[in-house]
């Protein structure tokens, strides 16, 4: 174990990534008698569906709904809108930015980790990361649920003590003078990031401004690009 | 606890893992796992059950390993399934069952949440702008408290209200409401001189995390 963590961890990253499929021969190798998930989840999971289904502590269909919520409803887009909705009303802004849980709402997006919400605005001289150094806390009414480098060990370690070495690996490099500020989502609040508005957006529709807003940059780990597509009329 | 968990600050964890357009779910079992966490009317205690995933496991499992893992184990404790019944796929009687969610209530309950500010008077110990110190402690049991934050000097920046405190709440102790604030602590202060002058880390706090500096 100790002698290629460094290949083990890039390892278990590689296996959360795009394969997905767990990569559980470490484990079998070294014989871990905590082990609780055997080396298939999906005869696992199965089984443990059926069991609760009988049970009557679970619905299928509730899950079904479930799942086709957060796969097609609740994601980025409804952050997006609220962005957008903030630079183009003065007064909404104001209310997102004092009250932000109401003002989400006011768009028709509230539920489940998104009970406590904060939104913190960047500025030419402020530049705002959100993570959870203890977790995977994330705002799920608006940005959905989090990608996995949000959850890895990478972004929660470094996030807090190497802020501008992590940007820079999201290719977001930030002036010296810039004020970084990193909100840690330890407890009962939720974070978004509120981007600033790219320059060349002038004539965009709220429609089109939210088509610009990324997911990334609601966390604060891009900026959102200048829009390239022709200005619609 | 002073577990794998509590990360903030810890270095040599490899590089980022970016994966270009991310599905919502990598696999089949990764949705089904979410849903029934989501619909399952546990007791409190889950992010206690993956802050005790040992710590090579937990670095090995993917996220949603560690869900299903906390998962079960949370049920067992409770008694909402045995041993037995997972071994076998029998079903006996629960002791515990709690509330079942059907399909129909899925979008209501999509758009609820809790209330997670309590109504209630509760003197707040501090002020917005006054310093204070995250106090040293080192409970066994979930904290929020990150432990880079520990000992540390910040400034209250904002008083969120009152509510329950998840070290006793999470153990399904007296949930204890209190005032949660946001504190700034200057990155100068918890990573010493290397760090920016210019950069910041806000933590939120509860009233029993931090006394007067």
């Amino acid at each position: 174990m100790t002698t290629n963590r460094r290949e083990f961890l890039t390892g278990a990253a590689t296996a959360a990534g795009a394969a997905m499929t767990p990569d559980l021969s470490h484990a079998q190798q070294h014989d871990h008698e905590h082990q609780a998930v055997p080396s298939d989840p999906t005869l696992r999971v199965k089984a443990l569906e059926s069991l609760l289904v009988e049970k009557g502590l679970v619905d299928r269909a509730a899950l079904d709904a479930i799942v086709d919520a957060y796969e097609h409803k609740i994601g980025p887009r409804n952050g997006a809108r609220v962005v957008a909705r903030a630079w183009v009303d003065p007064a909404y802004k104001q209310r997102l930015l004092t009250n932000a849980s109401a003002a989400i709402a006011e768009l028709g997006y509230s539920g489940p980790e998104g009970e406590q919400m904060l939104v913190v605005e960047n500025s030419p001289k402020v530049h705002n990361l959100v993570v959870c150094t203890l977790c995977s806390c994330y705002p799920w009414p608006v940005l959905g649920l989090p990608p996995i480098w949000y959850k890895s060990a990478p972004y929660r370690s470094r996030a807090v003590i190497d802020p501008r070495g992590l940007l820079r690996e999201f290719g977001l490099q930030l002036p010296d003078d810039v004020e970084v500020r990193v909100w840690d989502s330890n407890a009962d609040l939720r974070y978004l990031v509120l981007p600033e508005r790219p320059p060349g957006s002038e004539g965009l529709s709220e429609e089109a401004l939210a088509a610009q807003v990324s997911r990334d940059s609601m966390i604060g780990t891009a900026k959102v690009a200048k829009p390239t597509a022709r200005v619609p009329t | 606890m002073n577990g794998i968990h509590d990360m903030g600050g810890m270095q040599d964890m490899g590089p980022l893992q970016y994966e270009k357009n991310e599905p919502v779910f990598h696999a089949d079992w990764e949705r089904r796992v979410f849903a029934m966490v989501w619909a399952t009317d546990t007791p409190p205690g889950s992010r206690y059950q993956r802050d005790i995933i040992p710590p090579d496991e937990y670095l090995r499992m993917s996220y949603y390993e560690k869900w299903l893992t906390a998962f079960v184990a949370l049920m067992l404790k409770h008694g909402m399934i045995t041993r037995a019944e997972l071994e076998t796929g029998k079903p006996v009687p629960s002791t515990r069952k709690g509330e079942l969610i059907t399909a129909a209530q899925v979008p209501a309950e999509l758009t609820k949440g809790e209330t997670l500010i309590r109504n209630v008077t509760v003197a707040p110990r501090f002020q917005t702008g006054q310093r204070v110190r995250a106090r040293n402690m080192n409970p066994i049991t979930h904290t929020r408290q990150p432990r880079y934050t520990r000992g540390k000097i910040g400034t209250i920046e904002r008083d969120h209200g009152v509510f329950d405190f998840e070290d006793t709440a999470s153990q399904q102790l007296d949930k204890k409401p209190q005032h949660l604030y946001s504190v700034r602590f200057e990155a100068r202060a918890l990573w010493g001189e290397e760090a920016s002058r210019h950069d910041c880390v806000y933590v939120d706090m509860w009233d029993d995390y931090i006394e007067p500096a």
